[in-house]
């Protein structure tokens, strides 16, 4: 091992991670791919611009994989992360049919808005 | 059964631009209440958050830069494919499931979404199907969650999901989810006044204007229809065959049918039921004014598409004048919307055909007052005794 290049080693993403593992460098989007297992959330580092973002994946999160896209390896399997990084909503987008499911069960009952009052 | 038959009259609600949720929802929602022995108020619920998540699912779809949607540009029956996944949905809330279940139960019906809009150009009737195929595969997904068949947990949105089968992955999630229960797109369905698709009836309702106007069909030379493009595909291509249709169920299809009869003059609320039948399809005035009716597309109609499905149309008599008649707000939207008068003719003329009139009047009375009703028993009795 070279110490003395470990000597000039620096952090370059601060982050307040709980569980903080499998750091890989992704050569297509050009970011530090990494994970916090706890949180359960995927990060991508993009070192030009200095920013970091957290893609939350709904369940621990142990690894990820760069082949094409990104997967998450997690207790139900492989989990797409972010099939198209230039998506702003990504983060949302990975839980859209639980969101839904969610937001199904929550709806009490139907009350017509003021525009069905009018137009009927 | 009741999918099938609430898809082919074609009279069945419009939500722009591709979207006729209540065929399929409505038939699942009523055999679901009517099997649990739900109430009025339920029911009312359910049909309304089922064809919420139809428009929802379907609408996510559309390319906000252009205003089309990605389904019906690849001749996809979003109707059928979303009603599916919507129905499924609300029939698993309906049988009491969890989150979990309704997940479960929307991600097996990504697996059996379906349906095709190429009946719309060249025919056959296997299009009338789908909304009932879509109904029939919600409730069976829906009950394959209750009995513990899962759906993918990435079903809609995963690489493999329903968003990249149908669209390549091109959706807005903030359009699907954000605001469901608190806003409601279902308060711009509108209802159908004529019973043919609804790219038709701004053309017949400008044919109609001149007639009222005195337009006499001995002093038609010819006719131009200017639509949308979207319209233009639908209700005006291929010409020669929307000019000469082969079939009722193709007349519905067809701008050059549907103007030729308004410039004649038809029943219900201007082109009823009757208006579509194989007698008028055959008729040899009909047949020969439906030829002099061409279609074209207008840039001024595009650019009012899809919040409205508009019509120019353009007449040449033999004196030499042309007449101009602009429909630009289709009858039954919020913003021309019909009358109690009018929904009520258009009731009794669908019943017209399977109940007597004071069967008819029982059941406007039940629906009138269906919030308050303990369960569907005495709607279910009048259909009983009709089958009976």
């Amino acid at each position: 091992m070279d110490t003395a290049k470990l000597g000039t080693e620096s952090v370059v993403v601060r982050n307040q991670a709980v569980l903080g593992e499998a750091p890989i460098w992704d050569a297509r989007t050009q970011n530090l791919v990494w994970v916090d297992i706890i949180v359960e959330t995927v990060h991508f580092f993009d070192p030009v611009a200095n920013k970091d973002r957290a893609v939350a994946v709904g369940e621990p999160v142990g690894s990820v994989a760069t082949s094409g896209g990104i997967s998450a390896l997690t207790p139900s399997g492989c989990l797409d992360v972010l099939v198209r990084m230039e998506i702003d909503n990504s983060r949302r987008r990975i839980t859209t049919t639980p969101s839904l499911a969610m937001l199904i069960c929550s709806i009490s009952t139907w009350q017509p808005s003021p525009l069905e009052i009018v137009s009927t | 059964m009741n999918g099938l038959l609430a898809r082919s009259l074609e009279f069945d609600d419009m939500a722009m631009p591709d979207l006729h949720p209540s065929g399929s929802i409505v038939p699942i929602v009523l055999a679901l209440c009517e099997w649990c022995g739900a109430p009025g108020r339920d029911l009312l619920s359910a049909i309304a958050i089922g064809l919420e998540l139809c428009l929802r699912l379907g609408r996510a779809g559309v390319d906000q830069a252009t205003r089309m949607s990605r389904f019906l540009q690849r001749g996809q029956d979003a109707t059928a494919i979303c009603g599916c996944i919507a129905g499924a949905a609300v029939a698993a809330r309906l049988l009491g499931l969890d989150s979990s279940g309704i997940a479960n139960a929307i991600g097996i019906a990504v697996s059996f979404a379906s349906g095709s809009l190429e009946g719309n150009r060249s025919g056959g009737t296997i299009k009338r199907f789908q909304s009932g195929w879509a109904a029939k595969s919600a409730i069976q997904a829906a009950m394959l969650a209750k009995y513990g068949v899962e759906g993918p947990t990435q079903a809609l949105e995963g690489r493999y999901g329903f968003y990249h089968c149908f669209v390549d992955g091109q959706f807005d999630e903030t359009s699907l989810v954000e605001g469901l229960g608190h806003t409601w797109q279902i308060s711009d369905l509108r209802f159908k006044p004529y019973p043919s698709n609804y790219y038709t009836h701004t053309g017949i309702d400008a044919a109609l204007a001149l007639r009222k106007k005195g337009l006499r069909v001995d002093e038609i030379v010819s006719a131009e229809l200017a639509v949308a493009t979207s319209m233009l595909h639908t209700v005006g291509e291929p010409l020669d065959r929307k000019q000469a249709p082969k079939s009722t169920y193709e007349a519905k299809f067809s701008a050059p049918y549907a103007v030729a009869s308004a410039l004649i003059g038809g029943s219900g609320l201007g082109l009823g039921i009757n208006d579509f039948s194989d007698e008028m399809l055959g008729d040899p005035a009909r047949r020969t004014l439906m030829r002099k009716v061409s279609v074209i597309a207008a840039a001024r109609c595009d650019s009012i598409f899809p919040d409205q499905a508009p019509s120019i149309l353009s007449v040449r008599t033999a004196n030499g004048k042309t007449l101009i008649e602009e429909a630009m707000i289709n009858r039954g939207s919020a913003g021309r919307p019909l009358s109690d008068h009018e929904l009520s003719t258009k009731f009794s003329e669908n019943c017209a055909g399977g109940l007597a009139p004071s069967r008819v009047d029982a059941l406007r009375e039940l629906i009138d007052r269906i919030e308050e009703a303990d369960d569907l028993s005495e709607i279910v009795r009048i259909f009983e005794a009709v089958s009976g």
